[in-house]
Formats: structure tokens, C-alpha cells, sequence
């Protein structure tokens, strides 16, 4: 870069309206002229999100290190109910689609939209989590408790911390719909609502696997196994 | 072209508002609310030493008691408490927070940035780390349990309802605010790193400070997570009675291990990578050359950092892994030993035939090398799992990690202070005295652990409060005990020269080591928006090219440029004591059953969301 | 703020040029719901082999997996920073699952006797001497039933050794307190027996395994013959303590 153009660069994007130290609400982009030409908080939620790769791999791996270790208590194979579980599956990846829906909306500067999709999604995970809540109950007074077996133990703190994510990210999709509302956010930081739809989406692709690996596969066991 | 040339000595020293010194001395109001990085790094910066005396003083006590066999100073669970909490406290409250003091002050000045991408979330990790300290600290305090005493790892099932005492719920839950701030930090370092860079620097023109700051938090983020898994579910089985780790219901106390350790070991490389990073600013000012090798070392950073992941059953050799998971492991373990070799090599390519000069903290930077050398060989024997079998659980293995933690890292973060002490207050660090510290460290250093190689080879195991003479242990361990008061006396002078300087050093200048990176760029102490022209970069020695070099301007003319600084603000404080609240809802409905207090945690909860509410739509 | 604003910062949005997704996130709703309507469906065809249903289901997801995060989550079109900083965590998890997985499960060495020899996990004997396995297979118990019956009564009720060894070598079929295990080890608490209630007979089945069970031949693989004697008086103690919650009878009652 020659040293005429970056100065233009450099003096160009230097120049900021809000001199007189009076800002509109919300702002959260303090440097307008980002080097990587992308908003700070969508870098930010990706790399969250990386990091909460990292803590659901451990969950999940924890889980599987007890997989069928434990000593007593109900199996899985007893207590799973994979058309209850199938219903709040499909509940949490329409909530996706909502939520896909809510970032178009706000992209499109409709923030009425916008705010209709937010509570959407968020009423989809509230149902979830009530789903959640009432599987937790039942296996409950089938006799699976935290305390029951290791099964019970890794199940209900992988599923447990997932659908405490889930709630954390209503609360989100709740402020987010509330900021909306009152103007704090509008078209050109559409980027907002991407970022906590990211966020939204990811909590979904972990009930991917958690259902595939925890529930479905409970019911395709390989018969060849001596152990057994 | 109608640009105006600015150089260095055109930079007045600022009006006095915009003035940081003035920050340093000013009221509490400020300092609890600010999302300035400078003030913010002088927080985690004054933190991490005072807990590097603490630390220290816990390590002076366990060692009277080491000094002579049979000795009776103080109890079995008395020691193995000054232990863990000296370990834990070195590790996560003196080490971790002045290396986040360190990239708090360099990252903006060195990327040529006004503040970090999220100033607010700044002060966030910053009080959050302050609560969990506090947090940890208060195990003391806790009646007839006391400091947790089952080491700095906590492996379960030892740490688990049945055999540990309170001691332990405070770790835990002060581990845990830990890693939140970490995170958050990590996160907000990564963003400035990537997006806030001034125009012209590419990744490449990037300081090998912030690459291997930048490699760090990368590994902070991915390796926390695995721990703090660990941790919780610790917690659940103290707290709610969870199997994990019950052994007698079918868990495994590998498990544990293997949480800990993945995180583990890349801490380890967060602790001594940004040390590199300081050793590799300084060797080139104080022997007048570029760094030897610059792209080699920061791709062996980055290497380093990925087959981190890779290696961490190495600390699980003795534990009965089976053969093919001890040589995986053994493998990844001596290849990682390659690229550290490739940095020692440029370092002392750098030194070759260059003019050495030899202030303070030259003299650091350039005992790191055969410090951490040496502690690097031994490790290197502990990665083949037959040697491990014998040095596993003996002191050869606390030779080892004393001399590239205290050699390596304390010293390049000593380097560091010396370093950047005149940037930061305006003062140089009164060299003499920085001789005399640096000196009487060295030596103290040495006579403490350079016999533990041997101890160990004699068969003393690590964690024995005390031992019979007719072991034969009793001269390294002498030895170890005045190492440790000679290291404690240097540590002080230090202090005292940081605090003295502080009041009457000599003034600094912009640039007193004529060195070559940006932050030499602006004034001592920093302009408040750290540059008052956006400087635009053309090599990766912006500031050494300017001076030397004709023609080169590397500051946008528009003196009228305006610029929006962040807003002091409560929330980061407050949004920080809502998420301690949940903590000591937990903690005290542990050590009270049955009393509702739980509801603290509730109450915690709702505040979090609150507070995080009103942060967002905050003016910013 | 008007267009100029965004074309001056690409970081805002542009409002004005930007087309709606609408359709293709309908799309994509509708084939991720049909996925999964396949992947539940699957569990119900018996003609499937259940062999085929691990991988089928993880592609299925893998699949849904990358849509979400692809389409709905814009990874596809998106910056390459997002992709770094996601996806090498994502494939670091991934690697740490599958390497704790092989170190530790029973399914995973199914899987990797199946598709690959190299991880199995044989004990030192089996591996170095499997001639001395050959040499002990079908051998007898070196004592005469009534000189184990003499050793126990000679013990005098200390049978901490043997109690040692079978809480950490039996327990996992048996259950630590012998109770037994649904699908696995039988009760050794109660009265009945399915290979016979001497101390003769436990040092047997210790020593040559009982065929076509999980009860494989324990000495000189994975204990010694001491320890096999201290295990069989131990098991001999438990007889007719009936610990809680144990399995039902199988086998003969012994007197």
C-alpha cells in the first residue's frame, strides 16, 4: 500500500460524526473502520462459539466415557421416549428457521418483522425447554436421578447445561426483540441480530448431536456385541 | 500531497486531561469504573504482584518447614494446604494476571488501536478475576477446613465429597469466575488483535509480542472450556452428590485427569509464550538488530499452539493410559520440543555478532534463554514414558517446571516490567537496584533448584510434608530453603524499585531504549486515546523506519481528527458482582444444607440479566 | 444514516441493496424437518441392518449439521475469518472426543476390532507369552476341594485380600458389592450357583473362564494363582448375605 493511499484510507474513514461526543444508543462499534471489515461482535460470537465447541465436547465426551458403565438404574433403552424427543427436536430446528427469518427481516429494515420472528423463535425454545423440563420429571419418577447412576449423572448435566443455554439464549432473543422495538437497533446494525442468531443457531446444532449421538443411536446398537 | 509530516518529537505531552498520568492518580470513582486498557492493565499488573508475594510467602513457609528433616513447623494438611494454594495462586493469580497486564497496556499501543474492541467487557474480566481470587483466598478463612490442600490440579476422587474439605468448594468456584474472565478476555483480545490493527499492518508487520499474544488467546479460549467441564462437575458431586467421579459406582478418576490435563497443558504454553514474546522484543533493541528468524519464530508460536492440543497425556504417563496411548502421546511430545528449539536458535542468531548492551532487562531476556534451556532438556526426559515412570511424582519433576516458570516466564515477565515500566509511568526503573534484582535472583533461583534435579534422582517424592534424615535429602533441601529467602529479598528490592521510581525515577521520554515498534510512538505515560494521529504502518518496524529511514510518514496528517473514547461506566462492576453473587449462592448452600440459600443465586441471576440489559443500551 | 454510510463502513449493513433470503430459508426448514423425519423413520424399518444405522445416522446429522451452520448460520458465503476461528475449534473438539473415546470405551473397541486392529488394549501376557496362556488353558485347580475348604476356615473371616481384588477387578460384572449385574455377572451374595458353590469351583471358573460368556479365564492373564485363591475364599464368604437389590437366582441352590 503506497503511502499517498493510505493516507487517504486513513483519512477518510478517520473522520467521525459524533465529534460533539453525543452518541446514539446501542453503539457498539466504537472503530468505524474495523481492519478486517467485519463488525467486533459477530467476530466476537464466532470465536464464543468456537469456545463453546470446545465445553460441549467435553460434556458430550464425558458422557460417552460412562456409556453403558453404569452400575444400576434405568437404561436409556428404558426410558427414552423418541416421539417426545422427536417433537421438541423439530420445535428447536423450526426455531432456527424463525430465527433465520427474524435476520432477514431486520436486513430488510423491517424491524416489525424483525420483533414478530424474535418472539416467535423465542416462544420455540420456550416450548422446548418446557419439553425438556417435563422429560426431566418423567424420567424422574422413573426412578433416574442425578444420583441414580452414571448415566443419570452425565444425561441430565449435558442436557441440563444445553437447555440452560437455551434459556440464557430466550432471555437474549427476548432483549434483542425489546431493543428492537424501542429503536435502539435498525437496518444498518443488522449485524446485532445476526450475531445472537448465531448464537441461537449453534444452540441447535448441538441438540443435533446430542439427539443423533445420545437418543437415536440408543436404538441402533451393532448385535454382534459379546459384552452385551 | 498535502500531508503534514508529523515526527516523534513533534508529539508534545498532551493537555492534562487527555494526560494518563493524571489517571494514575486519580480517584477511586475512576479506577472502579473505567474501560481504559492502561488503567485497566495497571489493575491486573498490581494484582498479579501482590499475589506473586503471596505466593511467594506461601512458598517461604512450606520451605522452613522442608529445610530440616522430621521437621515439625507445620502439619501435614497445614503443608499440603501452602502448597496447592501457593501453585494455584503462582499459576492463576500471578502469573496469568501480569501477562494480561502485559496485553492489556501492549496490545492496543503495539497494534496501533486507541482502546481493546469491548472496554467494558475489559473491566468485566477484570473484576471478575478479582472476585474469584478473593474468592480462593478466603478458603483461609474457612472454619476447621482452611486453604484447599489437595494440590493445584485437584485430581478426583480426592478432591470429591468424601475426602476433601471445604477448602476445595472455594477452588472450584473461584477456578470457575476464573476461567469466565479468562474467556471473556480471550475473546476481546482476539477481536482487537484481528479487527483493530491501524491501516497498513498486516498480520505479518504484527510484533512477535502480539502474535504470541495472539496464539494465547486462542489457546485460553479452546483449552478453558475442558477445565471448567472438570470443575463442574466436581462441583455437582460435592454439591448435589453426582457419580463422576464415585469410583465405587463405576467412575473413573481418569476422567479428571483427562479434563484437567487437556486443559493443562496448553495453560502451560499461555504461560510461557508471551515471556518468548517479550524476549523476542527486547534481544533485538539491545543488540541493535532485527530479530533473527521473525517469521520462523511466529510460525513455531503457532505451531506450538496447535500440538499443545496434542500432548496432554504426557502428565498422565504412570496413570495405566496402555502402551499405545503412552507412545501417541510421547511422540506428540517430542516433536513439540522442535519449534521451541527453532526460537532459542534465531534468538541467539539474533545475539551473533551483534553490539550487546546490558540494562535490566536485557539481562532477563537474555538469562531466559539458558534458564528455560535447561528446564526445556528436562522435560524433554519426562516425554519418554519409561524415564517418566521413574521422574513422575519426584522433585526432578519440580526442577523441571521451576526453571521454565521461574526462569523462563517470571523472568521474561521481569523483563517486561523494565521494559515497559517508562512507557507506562513516564519513569525509568533506577537500574542499579534492577542489577542487584536481577542478580540476587538469578542466584537464589538456582541454589534452590538446581539441586532438586538431584533430590529428585535420589528418589524424594513431591507432596511429603516432611522426611528422615537417613534419607540423605537434607542439604538440597537446605539449599532450597535459603534459594527460596534469597529469591524473596530480590523480589522485594524490585518492589521497592517500582514503588520508589514511581515517585522519583528519572523521566523516561517517548522513546528511551530507541526501539522499533508503536507504542514507542507515543508519549510516556500514553496520550488517554494512546495515539492523537492514527499511525499508518509500512513495515513491521513502523517506528525504527520512521526514524531512520527517509521519508517514511506513519501518522495521518488531519489533526482535527475526532475520535469517540469509551464511557466510564458501573456496569462492568456491578454486572461482575451479580455474577459473584450466584458463585457464593452455591458455595454457601453448600456449606449450609437445607438453608434456601440457593436463593442468593437466584437473586444473583436476575441481576446478571438486569445488569447485562442496561449494558447494552447503554450510550456508549 | 444513508448509503454513503455503509459504503464508508463496511461494517453496517446496506440496507438498501440487500435481497431477501425468505425462499431459500424455507428451503432449507423444509429439508432439515424431512432429515429428521428419515433419521426417527429409520428406527422403525426392521429391514435395515443395525450395523448400517451408526453410520447412516451420523451422516444424516453431519448433514443437518452443516445446513444449519452453512445456510442458516451463513458460513457458506461468508468471510474466511468466521471459518477459521470455528471450524479448527469444532475439528479440535472432535479430535479430543474420538481420542478420549478410544481410550475408554467398550464400543469403541468394538469398533476398533472391526475396522482396525491396531488399538486393542491386550494385557502384557497375552501379548508377550501367549504360550504360557496355551500352557495353563484346561489346567485344574492345584489344591484339593477340602484343602481350600481348610483355608477358609483357617482365614478365621479375614478375607481383605480377596475382598481387594474383587472390588477392583470384579466389580464392574458383579457389582462391587457382588449383587450382580442385569446382563452380566450373576449374584454371588445369594445361595444359588450356576457352576457349582465350592471354593474348588470358583478357582476353576477363575482359571479356565466359563465359554461363551463374559466370564473369561481370569488367571494367569489378569491375576495370579494366589490371587485367585483370595478371590474364591472371599466369594465364598459372601454366600448367603443377600446384599440389597441383588440379581435373582440363577443356577442351582446350594446347601
Amino acid at each position: 500500500m503506497s503511502a499517498e493511499a493510505a493516507l487517504d484510507h486513513g483519512h477518510a474513514e478517520g473522520h467521525d460524526d459524533h465529534a460533539d461526543g453525543h452518541d446514539d444508543h446501542g453503539h457498539g462499534d466504537l472503530v468505524e473502520n474495523n481492519y478486517m471489515k467485519v463488525p467486533n461482535i459477530k467476530l466476537a460470537i464466532w470465536t464464543f462459539l468456537g469456545s463453546e465447541c470446545m465445553f460441549f465436547g467435553s460434556l458430550i465426551a464425558t458422557y460417552f466415557f460412562y456409556h453403558e458403565k453404569s452400575i444400576t438404574g434405568p437404561l436409556p433403552q428404558e426410558i427414552f421416549s423418541i416421539e417426545i424427543t422427536s417433537i421438541s427436536t423439530f420445535i428447536l430446528l423450526m426455531s432456527s428457521w424463525t430465527m433465520a427469518m427474524a435476520v432477514d427481516a431486520i436486513k430488510q429494515g423491517k424491524t416489525g418483522r424483525t420483533v414478530n420472528f424474535l418472539l416467535a423463535t423465542a416462544v420455540c425454545g420456550t416450548v422446548f425447554v418446557s419439553f425438556q423440563v417435563y422429560e426431566f420429571w418423567h424420567f424422574y419418577h422413573m426412578g433416574l436421578a442425578l444420583q441414580t447412576s452414571l448415566f443419570g449423572s452425565t444425561f441430565y448435566t449435558m442436557t441440563g447445561f444445553h437447555g440452560a443455554h437455551v434459556s440464557v439464549g430466550v432471555i437474549w432473543l427476548l432483549i434483542m426483540a425489546i431493543m428492537v422495538k424501542k429503536g435502539y437497533i435498525t437496518g444498518e446494525k443488522a449485524y446485532s441480530i445476526e450475531s445472537g442468531g448465531l448464537y441461537w443457531h449453534f444452540v441447535d446444532i448441538v441438540w443435533i448431536i446430542i439427539f443423533t449421538f445420545v437418543y437415536l443411536l440408543e436404538f441402533a446398537k451393532p448385535l454382534s456385541d459379546a459384552v452385551k | 500531497m498535502s500531508a503534514k509530516l508529523h515526527t516523534i518529537e513533534d508529539i508534545e505531552s498532551p493537555p492534562p486531561d487527555m494526560h494518563f498520568e493524571r489517571g494514575l492518580k486519580s480517584g477511586i470513582t475512576d479506577w472502579l469504573t473505567t474501560p481504559d486498557h492502561k488503567k485497566i492493565a495497571v489493575l491486573y499488573s498490581l494484582s498479579g504482584f501482590i499475589y506473586l508475594l503471596v505466593g511467594g510467602l506461601e512458598a517461604i513457609l512450606f520451605r522452613i518447614q522442608l529445610a530440616v528433616p522430621d521437621n515439625n513447623f507445620m502439619g501435614g494438611d497445614t503443608f499440603n494446604g501452602m502448597v496447592t494454594m501457593h501453585a494455584t495462586t503462582m499459576v492463576f493469580l500471578a502469573i496469568m494476571p501480569m501477562t494480561a497486564g502485559l496485553a492489556n497496556m501492549l496490545i492496543p499501543l503495539m497494534i496501533g488501536a486507541r482502546d481493546v474492541a469491548f472496554p467494558r467487557l475489559n473491566a468485566w474480566s477484570y473484576w471478575t478475576f478479582l472476585f474469584g481470587s478473593l474468592v480462593l483466598n478466603f478458603s483461609f478463612l474457612h472454619p476447621g477446613a482452611g486453604a484447599p490442600s489437595a494440590g493445584w490440579f485437584g485430581y478426583a476422587p480426592l478432591t470429591g465429597p468424601e475426602f476433601a474439605h471445604a477448602g476445595v468448594d472455594y477452588w472450584w468456584a473461584g477456578l470457575a469466575l476464573l476461567s469466565a474472565s479468562s474467556l471473556a478476555a480471550s475473546i476481546n483480545f482476539i477481536v482487537t488483535i484481528l479487527n483493530l490493527r491501524a491501516p497498513g499492518m498486516t498480520l505479518f508487520r504484527m510484533p512477535v509480542m502480539i502474535w504470541m499474544l495472539l496464539v494465547i488467546q486462542f489457546l485460553l479460549a479452546l483449552a478453558f472450556p475442558p477445565v471448567t467441564v472438570g470443575l463442574i462437575l466436581l462441583g455437582f458431586d460435592r454439591m448435589f452428590g453426582t457419580l463422576f467421579y464415585q469410583v465405587s459406582m463405576g467412575g473413573d478418576p481418569h476422567l479428571w485427569q483427562h479434563l484437567f490435563w487437556v486443559f493443562g497443558h496448553p495453560e502451560v504454553y499461555v504461560l510461557i509464550l508471551p515471556a518468548m514474546g517479550v524476549v523476542s522484543e527486547i534481544l533485538p533493541v539491545f543488540a541493535r538488530r532485527p530479530l533473527f528468524g521473525q517469521i520462523a519464530i511466529i510460525f513455531s508460536g503457532i505451531f506450538i499452539g496447535f500440538v499443545g492440543f496434542g500432548v496432554w497425556a504426557h502428565h498422565m504417563f504412570t496413570s495405566g493410559m496402555g502402551p499405545v496411548a503412552d507412545a501417541a502421546f510421547a511422540a506428540t511430545t517430542a516433536i513439540i520440543a522442535i519449534p521451541t528449539g527453532v526460537k532459542i536458535f534465531n534468538w541467539l542468531g539474533t545475539l551473533w555478532n551483534s553490539k550487546l548492551s546490558f540494562p535490566t532487562p536485557m539481562l532477563f531476556a537474555l538469562s531466559f534463554i539458558p534458564m528455560f534451556t535447561i528446564g526445556g532438556l528436562s522435560g524433554l526426559m519426562h516425554a519418554s514414558p519409561p524415564l517418566d515412570l521413574q521422574q513422575h511424582d519426584s522433585y526432578f519433576v519440580v526442577a523441571h517446571f521451576h526453571y521454565v516458570l521461574v526462569g523462563g516466564a517470571l523472568q521474561g515477565l521481569f523483563a517486561g516490567f523494565y521494559y515497559w515500566f517508562p512507557k507506562v509511568t513516564g519513569k525509568m526503573l533506577n537500574d542499579t537496584l534492577g542489577k542487584i534484582h536481577f542478580w540476587l535472583f538469578l542466584i537464589g533461583f538456582n541454589v534452590t533448584f538446581f539441586p532438586q534435579h538431584i533430590l529428585g534422582n535420589n528418589g524424594m517424592p513431591r507432596r511429603i510434608y516432611t522426611y528422615p534424615a537417613d534419607a540423605m535429602w537434607g542439604f538440597e533441601n537446605m539449599l532450597g530453603t535459603a534459594g527460596a529467602l534469597i529469591m524473596g529479598s530480590a523480589t522485594l528490592i524490585f518492589a521497592y524499585n517500582m514503588f520508589v521510581s514511581f515517585k522519583k525515577g528519572e523521566e523516561a521520554g517517548n522513546d528511551p531504549w530507541d526501539a522499533c515498534t508503536l507504542e514507542w510512538l507515543t508519549t510516556s505515560p500514553p496520550h488517554v486515546a494512546n495515539f492523537e494521529f492514527t499511525p499508518i504502518v509500512l513495515s513491521e518496524r513502523p517506528v525504527w523506519d520512521h526514524k531512520y529511514t527517509d521519508g517514511h510518514e506513519i501518522v495521518a496528517p488531519d489533526k482535527s481528527e475526532s475520535f469517540h473514547m469509551p464511557s466510564y461506566s458501573w456496569k462492568p462492576l456491578i454486572v461482575s458482582s451479580c455474577v459473584l453473587t450466584i458463585v457464593l449462592g452455591l458455595l454457601l448452600n453448600t456449606f449450609i444444607p437445607g438453608s434456601y440459600l440457593w436463593g442468593l443465586s437466584v437473586v444473583g441471576g436476575v441481576g446478571t440479566v438486569l445488569g447485562v440489559y442496561a449494558w447494552v443500551t447503554e450510550p456508549v | 444514516m444513508s448509503h454513503g454510510d455503509a459504503a464508508k463502513n463496511p461494517a453496517l449493513h446496506d440496507v438498501a441493496s440487500y435481497h431477501p433470503h425468505g425462499k431459500s430459508y424455507l428451503r432449507t426448514g423444509v429439508i432439515l424437518t424431512l432429515i429428521t423425519a428419515v433419521e426417527i423413520g429409520i428406527l422403525y424399518v426392521p429391514q435395515v441392518p443395525a450395523d448400517l444405522l451408526p453410520p447412516i445416522m451420523i451422516v444424516l446429522a453431519v448433514v443437518k449439521f452443516a445446513m444449519v451452520v452453512g445456510l442458516f448460520m451463513h458460513l457458506a458465503e461468508d468471510r474466511n475469518v468466521f471459518r477459521i476461528v470455528f471450524i479448527a475449534p469444532l475439528f479440535l473438539a472432535l479430535a479430543t472426543i474420538i481420542v478420549l473415546g478410544m481410550m475408554v470405551n467398550r464400543h469403541w473397541d468394538h469398533y476398533a476390532k472391526t475396522y482396525a486392529r491396531v488399538f486393542t488394549q491386550k494385557s502384557s501376557i497375552e501379548r508377550l507369552h501367549p504360550e504360557k496362556l496355551a500352557a495353563a488353558a484346561g489346567a485344574k485347580p492345584k489344591l484339593k476341594a477340602e484343602e481350600y475348604d481348610k483355608l477358609f476356615a483357617d482365614a478365621k473371616g479375614d478375607f481383605s485380600k480377596g475382598e481387594a481384588i474383587f472390588k477392583s477387578r470384579c466389580s464392574a460384572c458383579h457389582r462391587a458389592d457382588g449383587g450382580g449385574m442385569p446382563g452380566l455377572g450373576p449374584n454371588m451374595t445369594d445361595d444359588c450357583y450356576k457352576h457349582g458353590g465350592k471354593i474348588y469351583d470358583f478357582v476353576n471358573v477363575l482359571m479356565n473362564g466359563v465359554p461363551a460368556t463374559a466370564m473369561v479365564s481370569m488367571v494367569p492373564a489378569q491375576i495370579t494363582d494366589q490371587e485367585a485363591t483370595d478371590v474364591a475364599l472371599y466369594v465364598k464368604s459372601l454366600k448367603g448375605k443377600n446384599v440389597a437389590d441383588g440379581k435373582e437366582c440363577e443356577g442351582e441352590k446350594a446347601p
